[in-house]
Parts: C-alpha cells; structure tokens; sequence
C-alpha cells in the first residue's frame, strides 16, 4: 500500500521538473526502482496514472528498470511543451 | 532561453536525475537535527493493528513521566483513541496524527507535528507509527531507534513473514506473552526466526497490560 506515497512522491517531483521547463502535459516518465524497496510494479503504474490524469496528463507511459539496490530514482519525464509562437506573431513583437 | 529538440511524439525528454531515497533520507536528517538540538531521545513504536503499541508507550510513559518530560505522537487513519488512552499518564503532550487513509507516518508527516511540541521541558518522544508490519518499514522517521512490537495472536511466524519490518528495527517486544498458551503460538519461534534474520537483536517479552517486560524494554533502549 506505500506504493501510493512513493507514486505520489515521484509524481510531484516529474510535475515540478515539467513546470520549471514550462511543460503543459507530461507523456512520460522513466524510473529506476531498487528491488529492495519491495515496490508491487503494477500498484505504482497505477497510482502513477491516477495522480497524471488528475494533473491533466491522462494516458502517460511509465517505464520502470529494476535495479539491484535502495533508489527511487526519477530519471527523466517526456513532456510536452507549448507550441512556439507564430513566425509572424513573433516579428510582431520584435523577437 | 531553453531550446530542446521535439521528438517525433511532440514532446521533449527532461533529464530529472533525483533519487526520493535521498530525499526521504533529508527529511529524516531533519528531525533528528530537531531532536538533536533540544537534546531529546525519540522512538518509533512500529507494529500490526493490536499488537500492542499503544500499551506499551502508555506503560512507558507511565513509568518515565516522573523523571522525564515525554510526549507522545500517536498516528493512525482515522480517529483519536490512541491519544486519548496515552492522555493521563504524564506525558507533557500527546499529539494525534491521522493520516487520512496512508498507510504509514513518514519523516515529513512527524515534522509536522514537531512544530506542536513545547519548546522545552521534553527530553523523550514516542511516536506511534500507524498498525501496519509492512509500509513503516520503508520511511524513516529520523528517530534514535524503532522498536517493533508483535504479539503472541499474530501467529509464531509472524517475523520470518515480515522481514523487513525486522530488518529496519532495533529492538522488538513479544507482547501479550500471557495468551500465547491459549492461541497456540510457540514463543520461542519467533525469537529463533529473529535470531536467523538479525543475530544478536535483543527481543524483550512482554504483557504490557500487567507490566511485564516493560522494565526491560526501557533499559534496551537506554531509558531505565
């Protein structure tokens, strides 16, 4: 059941990584669980889709690698960003 | 300005790098700073639903309120009962946690109600994790030692079946010693299955009911 702490833990870390990047929807995350923690795989993808799609991210992938020791590690998170301005819009405004 | 390349699914890959272990392990560090500054010893009383916790801190307290300014963090799902059954034996304080449906106390939850505390007069706190053998093993609370408490009714295997409960504590009570005889269970088993998953580790006997044991448990943990 601690699975929906550690997913809530690693979702808040992907969503503050997907902020500061300006990111408006993550697609996916990539994980490396330590087999140590114990962690039922399928429970994390779980609550790991239930907290994206509550942030508006519906439908991310989650790909896990099972390592040999303690980390929780969030590698990296594949977010979409906003569409660049305009070519014209942006000459508009002198960029 | 950034720039990143967009793959052909539309979106960029953000390189994050952070390992939550480590993290948890800061907020652990936290409250032992916390604690470490104001020269207070705490506990983590780890156990199933019944087995026990609640007992023994309310007979620890009892014993140490004299001498000791103690307060109590009891933690559970839902409810104040284990605070108020604490409440009246001495203890400075006695805060309730409820977790709201999680499955164990973790560091950040513990600091929490570390702001709560008095600012001075405590040298001992007992923080009650949530009735649970398994979750609380994998958040440390950033205290001195975890005591696990099982009882005689959770069966005579219960710590070869919960090995990492046993693995993260330091000292574990064999509670309701009284009943063993009467649900069956050979006390002596899960002192063996200790011996092979931690050799050396103290387990203390206890019913903390009538009070035995409790003295022992205190002088393990350097309290008596």
């Amino acid at each position: 059941m601690h699975e929906f702490s550690i997913a809530a833990e690693i979702w808040g870390s992907v969503a503050r990584a997907a902020r500061e990047h300006g990111g408006k929807r993550v697609k996916g995350v990539t994980l490396e669980i330590g087999a140590l923690n114990l962690i039922e795989e399928e429970q994390l993808r779980f609550w790991l889709e239930v907290l994206a799609e509550k942030d508006g991210s519906a439908g991310v992938e989650v790909k896990v690698t099972t390592t040999e020791g303690r980390e929780i590690k969030v590698v990296s998170a594949e977010v979409v960003l906003p569409d660049p301005p305009a070519a014209d819009e942006a000459g508009e405004r002198g960029e | 300005m950034r720039l990143f390349e967009t793959n052909e699914r539309g979106s960029v890959e953000i390189q994050i790098g952070e390992d939550l272990q480590a993290r948890l392990e800061e907020l652990a560090e936290r409250n032992r700073e916390w604690f470490r500054r104001r020269g207070i010893r705490a506990f983590d009383i780890a156990g199933s639903v019944g087995a026990g916790k609640t007992s023994l801190i309310a007979a620890m307290v009892e014993r140490l309120s004299g001498k000791h300014g103690v307060a109590v963090i009891a933690g559970d799902v839902a409810t104040t009962y284990d605070a108020e059954r604490v409440a009246g034996k001495g203890a400075r304080k006695v805060l309730q946690i409820n977790t709201g449906g999680m499955c164990h106390l973790d560091a950040k939850l513990v600091y929490r109600a570390l702001e709560h505390l008095p600012e001075s007069g405590l040298d001992i706190v007992f923080v009650e994790n949530v009735g649970n053998l398994i979750c609380p093993s994998y958040f440390s609370l950033g205290v001195e030692a975890r005591v696990a408490v099982v009882s005689a009714s959770e069966g005579s295997h219960v710590i070869a079946k919960h090995p990492a409960m046993f693995q993260s504590a330091d000292l574990v009570a064999l509670n309701k010693v009284d009943i063993a005889e009467a649900v069956g269970m050979d006390l002596d088993q899960p002192v063996r299955e200790l011996e092979t998953l931690r050799p050396g580790m103290r387990v203390v006997k206890t019913n903390c009911v009538s009070g035995e044991g409790v003295d022992e448990v205190l002088q393990a943990l350097g309290l008596a």
